[in-house]
This record gives C-alpha cells, sequence and structure tokens, in this order.
C-alpha cells in the first residue's frame, strides 16, 4: 500500500505540474527556498503518515492552500479503492500522454519537485486515475527498469493511452452445444436436400475474387452431381424436363434482356477487333505508300542522272550516236531506267550502222508513241499527215518536242 | 446409401405388425417469416424480395416500426404459424444492412452484418429457376468445426432448405445454394444445374461423330452451373440464447462496427490538430521557463498589449 503510495504520489507531481503551466511562472521563485528536502525524506514522512498526520499537514501548509490536498484525503481515497493493483493504475509503466512533458520537465522537477510533497490536489488524482482506468485491459509491463525501453517503443504520432486492447469477447461453446442439441432436428437427406462439403475448400487469399469464385463453384458443381447420383439411386426424377412450363424465378422479359445484353457485348468486341483491324492495315497501308513514293523519288533521280550523263555524252562525242533513232532509244532507255543488255552491245558493237528506215521503229517505240492516247497530248488521230493542213510541224516539232525532254 | 424414409415406408408395407425401432418422426416442417425494419433502401429490398422468392416457405410481412422492439417478431411469428424468422435490419446513418436469423418460439438467433449484396436483377446473373424449387443446400467442411458455426448452419439450413411438405413447392432440382466460409466470414452464391457440359471442356476426339455419343465418353462434368444471384456475404456479429433476446452465447472479435471505424477515421484526423495545439502549449510552456517571465522591454507591444 505504502509503495503504491509513494507511487502515486510521485506520479501526481508530474502530473500536477505538467497541466499547470501558468502556475509554474509565480511558482518558480519560492521553489528555491524549499530544495533543502530530498525524495528520500518523501519515505520517511510517507510512512509515518498514518501517525503523523497532523504534523505532515501543519508543516506543509506553506503553500497554497488551494490546490493540496492533505494527507488524510489521499488515505481515505486508498481505502476506498481498496486494493489496488499497481499494474492496473499504470503506475510502474510510464505511458501516460504526459509523459513526454514529464521528461521534458526532469530538470526543473529535481530542483523544485519538494514543492507538493505529500499534497496532491485531489482532482489531480482523479484525472490521473481516470486516465489510467482506461488502460484496464492491457497487457503491459510494469517494471520500473523498462522505462527507457517503453519510451522508446512509443512511436511519434501514437497517444500512450491507445495500446492494442484485447477485447474479451464472449464464445460460450457448452452453451451453444447445448442450444444445438435444443432445436436439431433429425432430417435425412431427402427432407432437407442438405449437403456438407467433405473436403475443406482451398482458399488461400479471399481477395483474390476468380479463385475464390472458382471454389464455390466447384464445390456447388460436386453438390449436384452428387445429388444427382442420390436421387437416381432413389430412383427420383432430379433434371426438369425440356416441357415441363412453370413460373420462373426471372420473367422471361428480363431473361430477354439479359440475352440481348450479352449479345451486345459479343458485337462490341467484335466490332472493336474489325476497327482495330482497319486501324492496323490503314496504317500498313500508308506504309506501303510511303515507300511507293519514295521509289518513285529514287527513280526521277537516277533518270535526272542518266540524262546529263547522256547529254554529256552527245556534247562530248557526236559519234556516240549513230542515229537519232539510237539517241532515242537510249533516251527512252535513261527514263525507264533499266537499259537492255541487249541494245548496250549492239550500240557498242555497231560500227555506225544502225537501224534505219523511215518508220521501222521497234515495238516500244511504236508503243510510246501510239499506244495510250491522251486527251490533250496525243489524242487519237486518224489522219493523213500528207495533206498538209495543221499537222504540218507535227513531225519535227514531236520530234523535237521528245529530243528535248 | 439408401435415405431411412424410403426404408421405413418399406418396412411399414410389408405389415410389420411390430412397432418399428424409432419412434415415428414428426414431419419436417419450417415456415419462414421475412420482414424489414423501416429505413430500408432501394437496394436492400430487391434482395429481401429475391430472397423471398427463393424460398417458397416463406411468408411476407409488413416493416417493422421500431427497431427497439425486436421481441415483437415473436409474436409476428406465432401469428402466422412461422418457426423461422429473417429480419432485415436497415441502418440508415451508415447504409448498413443487418440480417436477424432466429428460430423464432425459443431457439437461438444470429445476427449477421450484410456486405457485398448483387440481386438477381444484375445482367452479370445469366441464369433461372423454376420458382419454388427445392435447391440443394451445400455447406463448407469449416461449418463443422466450431461450435458456433454449427449452430448457424444449423439455423440457415432450416431457413434456406425448402421442405418437401412446403405448399408452393415444384419438383425437379433445379438450382444449387452454396454457403462456404472464407475469411471469417459466410458467403452465399446461388446456381442454376444446366445439364449440358460446359462450352470449354476438351473432349478428346473418338471415332463417334455424334455430339451425344462424344458427351457420353467424356470424363468431365455433364453439366455446368450458371450463377443466378443473389450473393451476399455474412459476418456473424453475435449469437444469442433466445429468439431477439435471452444472453450473448457467441461474440465475433473481427467485428468492426460501423460507427467505430467512422470514429476512428475522425480521430485520426483530429489527433493532427491535437497533437499541433498540444506542441503550441508545450512550446509556451518551455519559453517561459527560459525566459522566467521577464520583460526585457517595458515598452515591447507584447506586454503593454499582454
Amino acid at each position: 500500500m505504502s509503495s503504491v503510495q509513494k507511487k502515486m504520489l510521485t506520479k501526481s507531481k508530474k502530473a500536477a505540474k505538467a497541466p499547470q503551466p501558468a502556475l509554474k511562472a509565480s511558482k518558480s521563485k519560492p521553489l528555491p527556498d524549499e530544495s533543502s528536502d530530498e525524495e528520500g525524506s518523501d519515505a520517511e514522512v510517507l510512512l509515518q503518515a498514518d501517525d503523523d498526520d497532523d504534523e505532515d499537514e501543519d508543516d506543509e501548509s506553506s503553500s497554497d492552500e488551494s490546490e493540496d490536498v492533505t494527507e488524510e484525503a489521499l488515505e481515505r481515497m486508498m481505502t476506498l479503492l481498496g486494493d489496488v493493483d499497481a499494474e492496473q493504475l499504470g503506475l510502474g509503466g510510464e505511458d501516460d500522454e504526459d509523459e513526454e512533458e514529464q521528461s521534458g520537465d526532469e530538470d526543473e522537477q529535481e530542483g523544485s519537485d519538494d514543492d507538493d510533497d505529500d499534497e496532491m490536489n485531489e482532482e489531480e488524482i482523479e484525472k490521473m486515475l481516470m486516465q489510467q482506468g482506461s488502460d484496464d485491459d492491457e497487457e503491459q509491463e510494469q517494471d520500473d527498469d523498462e522505462e527507457d525501453i517503453e519510451y522508446e517503443n512509443l512511436s511519434a504520432d501514437e497517444d500512450g493511452d491507445i495500446v492494442p486492447v484485447e477485447r474479451t469477447t464472449v464464445n460460450d461453446k457448452a452453451a451453444l452445444e447445448r442450444v444445438l442439441a435444443s432445436f436439431k432436428s433429425d432430417t435425412t437427406f431427402f427432407d432437407t436436400l442438405t449437403l456438407t462439403n467433405p473436403k475443406s475448400l482451398a482458399i488461400t487469399d479471399p481477395e483474390n475474387d476468380l479463385e475464390r469464385e472458382l471454389e464455390f463453384y466447384k464445390q456447388a458443381l460436386w453438390a449436384a452431381q452428387h445429388a444427382e447420383t442420390l436421387f437416381s439411386a432413389a430412383s427420383l426424377p432430379f433434371h426438369r424436363p425440356e416441357d415441363y412450363f412453370a413460373e420462373m424465378l426471372k420473367t422471361d422479359a428480363h431473361m430477354s434482356t439479359i440475352r440481348q445484353s450479352l449479345l451486345d457485348e459479343s458485337a462490341g468486341i467484335k466490332a472493336s477487333e474489325e476497327a482495330r483491324k482497319l486501324r492496323d492495315a490503314k496504317k500498313f497501308g500508308k506504309k506501303v505508300q510511303v515507300e511507293r513514293l519514295k521509289e518513285r523519288e529514287k527513280e526521277k533521280k537516277e533518270v535526272g542522272k542518266r540524262l546529263e550523263s547522256l547529254k554529256k555524252k552527245r556534247k562530248g562525242a557526236d559519234g556516240g550516236f549513230a542515229t537519232t533513232e539510237d539517241f532515242d532509244i537510249a533516251l527512252e532507255d535513261a527514263i525507264s531506267g533499266n537499259p537492255s543488255k541487249k541494245r548496250k552491245v549492239v550500240e557498242s558493237e555497231r560500227g555506225g550502222r544502225g537501224k534505219r528506215g523511215g518508220g521501222a521503229m521497234s515495238r516500244r517505240g511504236r508503243d510510246s508513241k501510239f499506244g495510250n492516247p491522251t486527251t490533250s497530248r496525243r489524242p487519237k488521230e486518224n489522219n493523213d499527215k500528207m495533206d498538209g493542213d495543221a499537222f504540218a510541224g507535227r513531225g519535227g516539232r514531236g520530234r523535237g518536242v521528245r529530243g528535248c525532254e | 446409401m439408401a435415405p431411412t424414409s424410403l426404408t421405413k415406408d418399406l418396412k411399414r408395407k410389408r405389415g410389420d405388425g411390430e412397432a418399428t425401432e424409432e419412434a415415428p418422426r414428426p414431419p419436417y416442417k419450417q415456415r419462414v417469416l421475412v420482414l424489414s425494419s423501416r429505413g430500408i433502401s432501394q437496394r436492400q429490398r430487391h434482395l429481401m424480395n429475391d430472397l423471398t422468392g427463393l424460398l417458397p416457405h416463406a411468408k411476407k410481412d409488413a416493416k417493422l416500426d421500431s427497431k427497439h422492439q425486436l421481441p415483437l417478431v415473436n409474436e409476428l411469428c406465432d401469428l402466422s404459424s412461422c418457426n423461422n424468422a429473417l429480419f432485415f435490419e436497415a441502418r440508415r446513418k451508415y447504409n448498413d444492412l443487418y440480417l436477424w436469423a432466429a428460430k423464432a418460439p425459443n431457439g437461438p438467433s444470429i445476427r449477421f452484418h450484410v456486405l457485398n449484396t448483387h440481386t438477381m436483377d444484375e445482367l452479370k446473373m445469366t441464369g433461372n429457376c423454376l420458382k419454388g424449387s427445392r435447391p440443394i443446400v451445400v455447406f463448407d467442411k469449416q461449418f463443422d468445426e466450431s461450435p458456433h458455426f454449427k449452430v448457424i448452419k444449423e439455423v440457415l439450413m432450416n431457413i434456406f432448405a425448402v421442405p418437401k411438405t412446403a405448399r408452393r413447392a415444384k419438383p425437379f432440382v433445379d438450382h444449387v445454394l452454396n454457403i462456404s466460409i472464407a475469411d471469417g466470414k459466410i458467403w452465399f452464391r446461388n446456381y442454376q444445374i444446366l445439364d449440358i457440359p460446359p462450352a470449354d471442356t476438351e473432349a478428346p476426339t473418338s471415332s463417334s461423330t455424334g455430339a451425344k455419343g462424344k458427351a457420353a465418353k467424356q470424363d468431365g462434368p455433364k453439366m455446368s452451373l450458371n450463377e443466378i444471384g443473389p450473393r451476399f456475404v455474412l459476418q456473424p456479429v453475435k449469437i444469442f440464447e433466445g429468439s431477439f433476446n435471452g444472453a450473448t452465447l457467441y461474440e465475433n472479435k473481427e467485428f468492426v462496427p460501423s460507427s467505430s471505424v467512422a470514429g476512428a477515421y475522425k480521430n485520426a484526423r483530429a489527433s493532427k490538430y491535437k497533437g499541433r495545439k498540444g506542441q503550441q502549449e508545450e512550446r509556451k510552456v518551455r519559453k517561459e521557463e527560459i525566459d522566467g517571465g521577464k520583460i526585457e522591454n517595458e515598452l515591447e507591444t507584447r506586454s503593454v498589449f499582454a
């Protein structure tokens, strides 16, 4: 009892100091006067508390009376409380919410802890008890040696009072069994159609929807199959025949809505797939188009180069080409981009004699001249060039045009 | 295992003059009274209606006015000669639904917290079944492992398993009710039994070309299931000895009422402010201790306008 009292008093001193910041300023001056007393003397005073009540009161009436509680009051309270478990009040473990303040005030206290030696404000006691009463159900380490450890264990944002509580819940197994026996009815399978799965469900993670639902499905499927075998063993009808019509749980209208939504869903999926295919093909087609354009540009450049080389040749060596025909052919080759080997060989071997003859053009020459009529450049014509009409200068001009191309 | 009821009938037909070994059992009769409290929301009401449709031996009653006079339900059950009750208690503040399953006159009652409800109307539930057909009810193995689950199993069986004697019961077995335990909660599922094997069974190609021939040679399941709904999760809160009254026989440790969840959230947010204010107070105290309350400059604004 005395140790508890002592603990309570030391605690209360700390508790009394912390919530009274306003008064500290006034107290700080008279404090040094009483620094003669020590902690050790407290114990003596307490031990003699029962005998020396009045003396104590007289001695320590120097401080303010209004906030002091007499030793008597403390004793009365202790007797009222009865057997006080130090652990319950949390006196051994320092896990009040005032602890942080207390540790901060440690220095000050040593100089001034004698202020309220054996006196406690009654309200302070009650307040402290209220705080500690809430820790009733906690598991605690109550050694004073573990103070440091406990403080360290406290996290910064955790309120010291909030300790994980093991809720005591009711689970009266005997009563449950008794109640079960009282109302359990004796039934067969065919009365209730109830089965219990002999295998336990293998649900590792209840959050995994797919797994969980699959396990439920499997259990239900097993039950359906097992029931079917039992029914067939007892030669009772199980499946609903196709022609048995009766009211269903869901209306036909609702079922058609469901069917429609399923169809819509599948149609939507198909449509999106088609769209995706088209998009991909378009992209691919675009690629192809771009490539073709690039190729055409390249060809044009090459044609240009060949023409340049031809021009240089013509300028340089007149005898490069036996006839203008050959030049035309060479031109054609340059434009078309793939000179036939045959021609080249013929050109080089020739001693200057090539194809002559007024109208004896090669197949290609004739094709490019007469095939594929265009509206403006070379429309279809069936005119007599001998007539000497507007086509007089055509041949030369045409030639000239073609030559200068 | 031939059912004992059939063998008993056979014995009687043989004309045994002697009394049978067992005393004649009372026929298995159950009737359920389904009702709700006031303040039930639309979705919860649909759930209640779905369950009433599933149970042909159930009778729907008017809303119960007060939530604090639950033993009235016992009297209502007596009036309609029901020996089970399903009471939907709606708590408007947190949009909670609690389900009471009770054996009416003096049996135990269980309070559940209903979570994750999906009604039959949802378009994902594609199955359908006869209204009033007797279901196959299958329970998880875990129900036999603890006494409180045994009690829960018995009560749920009495409610959800349709007895033969129900007036609106239809023949043939159409659907399966699956009641399993996962994560300490009870999961309820309702499936339609289809006689067709599932679409993605890989049947080994056989010489016979007919589809039926193939199915017969399959080793796989010859039936498949389609979910009908409704589906919900029940978390047992408490088991009481009496019907809507009596001593608590079992309390669920893991149950956290919505009010404390909301309160904890609020406290967490408030503690920030409290902490800040506490630190400010501490700072004030420390400052005063350091300064000792001395005023450096008497004309300083802080002291003049203290």
